[in-house]
C-alpha cells in the first residue's frame, strides 16, 4: 500500500512538469503582452522595453521557462506583474474559499444525488424514477450563472436569511468553534454564506451522480452474484445497500473525484456571479490581464491538488472494490 | 430515533439564527464592479484602484461634481509669468494617518518618483514636461516647466500625494498611510476593504466611523445585494432595463449625471474601403445611436456626437451630425463606388456586454445597407494586443474613460503620432491644432477656438464612430445623505466624509 | 425496434429528439419572424400568446424570442452532438484500450488523460478558444477535449472491471483475438454507465457552451445559440425574465430528452433487465 502511494506521488513529477510545460505555452503563445497591459495606455515604448527585461520576456522560450520551473520547484512561484504580490500569497489567501465551495458543492451534490438515484433505481419505471431523473437533469441543464441569478433573485431576496453574495467566516472556522467553544452561530454563517453558490455548483454534478448511481445499481442487481445472495434469502434491502451499492458505487466515486478537481478552477463563472473570493476568479482575473505568473501558478497549484485528490479517490477505490489490487 | 430527531431539529434550529449581515449605522458599505489592483497612485492605472485611494489619499486639487478644480491638499496655485512655472500654497495643519505633518517634501517626493524613469510609472507621460519641484519652504511648493503645458493642473488633480517618510515601504501598495478622511483597516481581495474614520481628518470629522468597499463583479448580484440591503451604495453598473423600476422605488435614490467617457467606433483609416472617408460616414450614418441608448441602455447616457464628453466646457455641439439615415449612408456608398455586397469588413470587441450588443446591432444595420460585418468577440487580452500592437483588423469597439480635458481627450487618440491612435489616422492641420491647444491657457477663448475647430476637423473624418456618451449613475438607500453622484467613477467618494448614515 | 416502441423512457426521448431534429431542421419554416430581424424600438415587448404578434416576446434588441428559440435549436443541437461525439469516439477507444492492455500503455494515456483533468476544464476551455480564436467550431472542441478524460476514466473502470469476468476468460480460452474479446465481448457489456455519462455530456456541452457564451467566447453573433441568448439575456432576469425563461426551457427539454433516449437505450439492450 504505502509501495504504491509512493509511487503515485513519483508519478506526480511527470503530470507537473507536463502541466508546466502546457500552461506555460498555452500562457506564452496566445496574443496579448503583460506589459502592455501593466502600463496601460499612456505606455511609452522606452518603458515597455525596459519592464520586458526586468521581468526577462526579453530572454529566450526555454531560458524563461526553466527558470520559473527552478523557482518554482523551490515553492516560489514569482511575483504578480501587476500586482506586485507574491502568486503564493494571492493563492494561498483564496485557497480556503476555493477548497469550501468545492467540498460543499459535493457534499451537497452526493447528499442529493445518491438517495435520488437509488430510488429511482430501487423504483425503476415508476413515477419516482421519472420525478427523480427530472430533478437531477434540471440541474445540469441550467447554466450555473443562470441558476445563480435566479435563486439569488427568487430565493435570497425574498428571506432575510440567505446572504447575497460573499464569504463571511468559514465552514472550517465554523466547525473549529463548534468544538472548541460550543458555539453554533460560526458555522451556522458559514453555511448560509456558502449554500447558495454549492448549490448552484453542486446540481450540476448531482444529475451525473443520480444517473450514474442508478444505472450502475441497476446493472449490479442483474448480476449473477447479487442474484446468488438473494437466492440465499437475504432479505431485499440488505441486498440492495450491502451488496449492490458498493459495486454500484465504483463508477460513482470516479465522477466524484473528477468533478471535485473541475470545480477547483472551474467554478469561475459561478464565482463571478456570487462574488465568491475564489482562486478560479483569480486566475480568470490574471487571464484577461495576461499576468502570466498568476496564470501558471494558479493553474499549477489546481492541478496538483486536484491530483492528489484523485489519488485519494483511486486508493478508496480498494476500499469499495477489493477485487482491484494495487498493481 | 427520537433523539436523532431532535438532534436534527437542533441543527436546522440554529441555523436559522441569525439574519443576513445588514450593516448597521456605523459602518457605511459601498459596493464596487471590480477589485483594486493596489492602493499606490503612483502605479495604478484603473478606477476600482482610484475609487478607494482616494478615501485614503489626496491629490493637491481635485474635480468637484461640476467638474470643476477645487482646492485639497493645496488651497491655492498660480501660473509664473512665463506660464512656465506652476506653484501650490499648501494645507497647513494636515497631517499623515501616522501623525507626521504633511509638506512640500512630500509632494517633491511623490512626483519626483513618479518622473523618475527608472520606476516606469504608467502615468509618467501626464507629467512629462515637469523639468524641477521646487520646495519653497514646507508650505509652498513650484513646479518647473520645460515647455508650455496647458493642462497641467488636470493632470495634477489626478496624482494623490503619498507620504515622503514612508512612500518606499515594500508593502505600501498594500496597506498605504494618507492624509485622506479613512483610515484602511484591512483589505481581503476580492471580497472587502475596511477602513475607519480619521478622526483628525482637517476637513471635519466624518460622520459614518466605519467605511468597508466590497466587491462584486455581477452586476445584477450588486443590485440584488443593494436591494436587500447588504450594500448601502454603489456608482456605475447599475443594469440599465432595471433602472427605471429603481426610480420608482420609495426606498432607493438615483443620482444621474454626465459622465466623462464614451463608445466609439474605431476605424482602422488605412486600409480597404475605410480608408476612404465616404466609407467611414457612412458607417457612423447606420449606427442606431438614440436607439442604443434609448432601449439597449435603457436611457442611460446619450448619443456620442464627438471626442469630448459634453461635461466638459470645450464641449462642440455644432459639429457635422450623423443622424441614423440608412439612405444618405447609401449614397455615400454610391458615391464613392461601391455596391451592395462589394464591401467585407472584420469587426472585433470583446466580452463586454454592451459592446457585444453594439457589435451584433451594428451588424445587422451595415447589412441593410449593403455591407457584410464579420464580428468576433475575443477575449480581452487577446483584443486589446490586436488593436494596440497590430494592424490586423478594420474595426474595432472600444470605450474612453476619463476624458477630463481636450488634450487628453484628443491628442493622443487624433494626432498622427498619437499613443492611443490606433487606427493610424493622420490629419496635418489637426496635429498643429492639437499641438498648440496644448500651449494655450485653458480658459482663453483661444483654447476653445482651437479644440471647437479640432473637434470639427475629427467629427468630419471620422477616424471614431462616436456611438455614445457615458451616464454616471449612483444609486442609494434614501437613508444615505448628503452624497452627490461625480462625473467622474474614480472621484465617487473623494467626499465620503461629509456623508451621514441614518437607517 | 418494436422493444423501442414498447420502452416508455425511449419512446419519450425519441419524440422530444424527433420534435428537436425536425425544428432544427425546418427552423426558418416554422419560426413566425425572421429571427434576425432586429428593430430596436420593438425591444423588450413581453410574450403576447398565441394570437399576439411576438408570442414569446421580444429581446433587447427587438427581436422575435420564439424564432430565435427555434433557429437556436440548430447550434446547440450542432454543439451538444459534435462535441459529444467526438469526446465519445476518442474517450471510448482510449479508455478501452488503456484498461483492456493495461501497463505502461494504460499509464501512459491515463497520465496524458490527468494532464488534460488536471487542468481546470473551464481554464482549459477559455485557454483553447483564446489561442485558437472563438466561434462555435473551436468551442465544440474546446468542449469536446475537455470531456475526453471522463470518458477515458469511466470505460477504463468498466474494462478493468469486466476483463476479470467469466465470460472473459472462457473468450480467451476460446482463442478469440484481443480486439474480438474487448470490442464484442467487454464494450457491449459496459456501454451502460457510458452511454449515461454520454447523454449527461449532451446537457453539459450545451451549458458549457452558454458558459463561454458568458465569457463572450462561445458563438459569435450572428449566430444564434441557446447559450448566447441566455448569456446576454441575464441581466434582464428581473425586468424581462421571458428573455431567459425560454431558452433555459428548451435546453432542459432537450437534456431530457437525450437522457430518456440514453436510459431507454440501455434497459432495452441489457438483457438480464429485460424480463424484470
Amino acid at each position: 500500500m504505502s509501495r504504491y502511494i509512493i509511487r503515485r506521488l513519483l508519478q506526480l513529477i511527470p503530470l507537473l512538469v507536463g502541466i508546466s510545460i502546457l500552461v506555460f505555452l498555452l500562457v506564452h503563445l496566445s496574443p496579448g503582452d503583460p506589459i502592455r497591459m501593466l502600463l496601460g495606455e499612456d505606455a511609452t515604448a522606452d518603458d515597455v522595453a525596459r519592464l520586458n527585461e526586468v521581468y526577462g520576456f526579453d530572454q529566450p522560450l526555454y531560458v524563461q521557462y526553466f527558470r520559473w520551473l527552478l523557482n518554482a520547484v523551490r515553492g516560489d512561484l514569482g511575483v504578480s506583474i501587476r500586482q506586485g504580490i507574491p502568486v503564493n500569497t494571492l493563492i494561498f489567501e483564496r485557497l480556503g474559499a476555493t477548497l469550501e465551495l468545492a467540498l460543499a458543492s459535493v457534499v451537497i451534490a452526493i447528499i442529493l444525488g445518491i438517495p435520488l438515484g437509488i430510488i429511482a433505481a430501487v423504483k425503476r419505471g415508476s413515477i419516482w424514477d421519472y420525478l427523480s431523473m427530472v430533478i437531477a437533469l434540471i440541474g445540469v441543464s441550467t447554466p450555473g450563472f443562470w441558476l445563480g441569478l435566479i435563486l439569488l433573485s427568487h430565493v435570497a431576496l425574498k428571506t432575510d436569511w440567505l446572504p447575497m453574495f460573499g464569504r463571511d467566516g468559514s465552514i472550517f472556522k465554523g466547525i473549529w468553534v463548534l468544538f472548541t467553544q460550543f458555539r453554533f452561530d460560526e458555522l451556522s454563517k458559514g453555511i448560509r454564506y456558502v449554500l447558495l453558490p454549492a448549490f448552484s455548483i453542486g446540481t450540476g454534478m448531482m444529475a451525473i451522480i443520480t444517473r450514474l448511481t442508478r444505472s450502475s445499481l441497476l446493472e449490479v442487481l442483474g448480476r449473477d452474484y447479487i442474484r446468488t445472495a438473494r437466492a440465499k434469502g437475504l432479505s431485499h434491502q440488505i441486498v440492495v445497500l450491502k451488496h449492490a451499492l458498493r459495486n454500484a458505487l465504483l463508477p460513482v466515486i470516479t465522477i466524484i473525484g473528477i468533478q471535485f478537481g473541475a470545480m477547483l478552477g472551474g467554478a469561475v463563472v459561478t464565482e463571478t456571479v456570487f462574488a465568491w473570493p475564489g482562486v478560479g476568479r483569480l486566475i480568470i482575473n490574471a487571464i484577461s490581464q495576461r499576468d502570466f505568473p498568476i496564470i501558471q501558478g494558479g493553474v499549477l497549484m489546481m492541478a496538483m491538488i486536484f491530483t492528489l485528490v484523485n489519488l485519494a479517490v483511486d486508493l478508496s477505490y480498494a476500499l469499495v472494490n477489493p477485487r482491484i489490487r494495487y498493481e | 430515533m427520537r433523539r436523532q430527531l431532535s438532534f436534527v431539529l437542533a441543527v436546522l434550529l440554529m441555523l436559522t439564527l441569525g439574519g443576513a449581515a445588514f450593516a448597521a449605522n456605523d459602518t457605511l458599505v459601498i459596493g464596487t464592479g471590480a477589485e483594486a489592483v493596489g492602493l499606490e497612485p503612483r502605479l495604478e492605472t484603473d478606477v476600482p484602484s482610484f475609487e478607494r485611494i482616494n478615501v485614503i489619499m489626496e491629490p493637491l486639487v481635485k474635480f468637484d461634481v461640476e467638474m470643476n478644480i477645487v482646492p485639497a491638499l493645496a488651497t491655492s496655485w498660480d501660473f509664473g509669468d512665463d506660464d512656465l512655472s506652476l506653484s501650490f500654497d499648501l494645507r497647513e495643519g494636515v497631517t499623515w494617518h501616522d501623525g507626521t505633518p504633511f509638506t512640500a517634501e512630500d509632494v517633491k517626493y511623490t512626483f519626483e518618483w513618479v518622473l523618475d524613469a527608472a520606476n516606469a510609472a504608467p502615468n509618467r507621460g501626464l507629467y512629462a514636461d515637469v523639468s524641477e519641484i521646487e520646495v519653497v519652504n514646507d508650505h509652498r511648493v513650484t513646479f518647473h516647466l520645460g515647455s508650455r503645458y496647458a493642462f497641467l493642473l488636470n493632470n495634477i488633480a489626478r496624482m494623490p500625494i503619498t507620504p515622503a517618510h514612508d512612500g518606499d515601504r515594500a508593502d505600501f501598495r498594500q496597506s498605504p498611510i494618507g492624509t485622506g478622511p479613512y483610515i484602511l483597516q484591512s483589505w481581503t481581495r476580492d471580497d472587502r476593504m475596511t477602513l475607519k474614520a480619521n478622526e483628525n481628518y482637517w476637513g471635519g470629522k466624518p460622520n459614518v466611523p466605519n467605511l468597508v468597499f466590497r466587491t462584486v463583479p455581477e452586476n445584477s448580484t450588486r443590485l440584488l445585494a443593494f436591494e436587500a440591503g447588504e450594500i448601502d451604495i454603489f456608482q456605475g453598473g447599475v443594469v440599465p432595463q432595471e433602472l427605471s423600476r429603481l426610480e420608482q422605488d420609495d426606498r432607493f435614490a438615483v443620482q444621474r449625471a454626465p459622465g466623462t467617457g464614451y463608445n466609439y467606433l474605431g476605424f482602422n483609416t488605412k486600409v480597404g474601403a475605410l480608408s476612404d472617408v465616404r466609407v467611414r460616414q457612412a458607417l457612423s450614418y447606420v449606427i442606431n445611436r438614440k436607439g442604443i441608448v434609448d432601449r439597449v441602455l435603457a436611457g442611460i447616457g446619450t448619443p456620442g456626437i464627438g471626442p469630448i464628453p459634453e461635461a466638459l466646457p470645450w464641449f462642440n455641439p455644432d459639429v457635422m451630425r450623423y443622424d441614423y439615415s440608412p439612405d444618405t449612408a447609401k449614397e455615400l456608398l454610391a458615391d464613392a463606388g461601391y455596391k451592395p455586397g462589394d464591401i467585407n469588413i472584420r469587426l472585433f470587441t470583446n466580452e463586454n456586454p454592451d459592446r457585444m450588443r453594439i457589435a451584433e446591432i451594428l451588424q445587422f444595420e451595415a447589412k441593410q445597407v449593403g455591407i457584410n460585418v464579420d464580428v468576433t468577440i475575443e477575449e480581452w487580452g487577446a483584443y486589446l494586443s490586436r488593436v494596440q500592437e497590430t494592424d490586423d483588423f478594420d474595426i474595432f469597439i472600444l470605450g474612453w474613460s476619463g476624458q477630463l480635458d481636450p488634450d487628453r481627450a484628443m491628442i493622443r487618440q487624433f494626432h498622427t503620432d498619437g499613443a492611443n491612435n490606433y487606427g493610424k489616422y493622420s490629419n496635418k492641420q489637426l496635429d498643429t491644432l492639437l499641438e498648440y491647444g496644448r500651449t494655450v491657457a485653458p480658459d482663453s477663448k483661444e483654447s476653445f477656438d482651437v479644440y471647437n475647430t479640432a473637434q470639427e476637423i475629427v467629427v468630419r473624418e471620422v477616424p471614431y464612430g462616436f456611438i455614445n456618451y457615458s451616464e454616471e449613475v449612483g444609486l442609494h438607500h434614501k437613508y444615505i445623505k448628503n452624497w452627490t453622484v461625480h462625473p467622474y467613477g474614480a472621484g465617487a467618494w473623494q467626499d465620503v466624509h461629509l456623508m451621514v448614515k441614518d437607517k | 425496434m418494436k422493444q423501442i416502441l414498447k420502452n416508455k423512457s425511449a419512446l419519450t426521448g425519441i419524440i422530444l429528439i424527433g420534435i428537436l431534429i425536425f425544428v432544427a431542421i425546418f427552423a426558418e419554416k416554422i419560426a413566425p419572424k425572421d429571427p434576425y430581424e432586429m428593430d430596436i424600438w420593438e425591444s423588450y415587448r413581453p410574450p403576447e400568446g398565441l394570437k399576439g404578434e411576438y408570442i414569446l416576446g421580444t429581446d433587447d434588441m427587438g427581436r422575435d424570442v420564439l424564432s430565435r428559440i427555434l433557429v437556436g435549436a440548430r447550434i446547440s443541437l450542432l454543439v451538444a452532438a459534435v462535441a459529444t461525439g467526438v469526446s465519445l469516439f476518442f474517450g471510448v477507444t482510449l479508455g478501452a484500450v488503456a484498461g483492456y492492455v493495461g501497463g505502461a500503455t494504460d499509464a501512459l494515456i491515463m497520465r496524458f488523460m490527468d494532464l488534460i483533468l488536471a487542468f481546470p476544464s473551464i481554464l482549459l476551455a477559455i485557454a483553447i478558444v483564446a489561442s485558437i480564436g472563438p466561434g462555435v467550431v473551436n468551442a465544440m472542441l474546446a468542449i469536446a477535449i475537455v470531456r475526453i478524460p471522463a470518458m477515458v476514466r469511466v470505460t477504463r473502470s468498466m474494462v478493468l472491471e469486466l476483463k476479470e469476468e467469466e465470460f472473459v476468460m472462457a473468450g480467451r480460452a476460446l482463442g478469440l483475438s484481443h480486439a474480438r474479446i474487448l470490442f464484442r465481448h467487454i464494450l457491449i457489456n459496459c456501454y451502460a454507465p457510458i452511454l449515461v455519462v454520454a447523454t449527461l455530456n449532451m446537457g453539459t456541452a450545451i451549458t458549457v457552451e452558454a458558459t463561454l457564451s458568458f465569457l463572450g467566447l462561445g458563438a459569435q453573433p450572428p449566430i444564434i445559440s441557446w447559450g448566447r441568448m441566455l448569456a446576454l439575456g441575464r441581466e434582464a432576469i428581473r425586468s424581462a425574465p421571458y428573455m431567459t425563461l425560454y431558452p433555459g426551457l428548451a435546453i432542459v427539454f432537450t437534456v431530457l430528452g437525450f437522457n430518456f433516449l440514453g436510459d431507454g437505450l440501455r434497459d432495452i439492450s441489457d438483457p438480464q433487465l429485460r424480463g424484470r
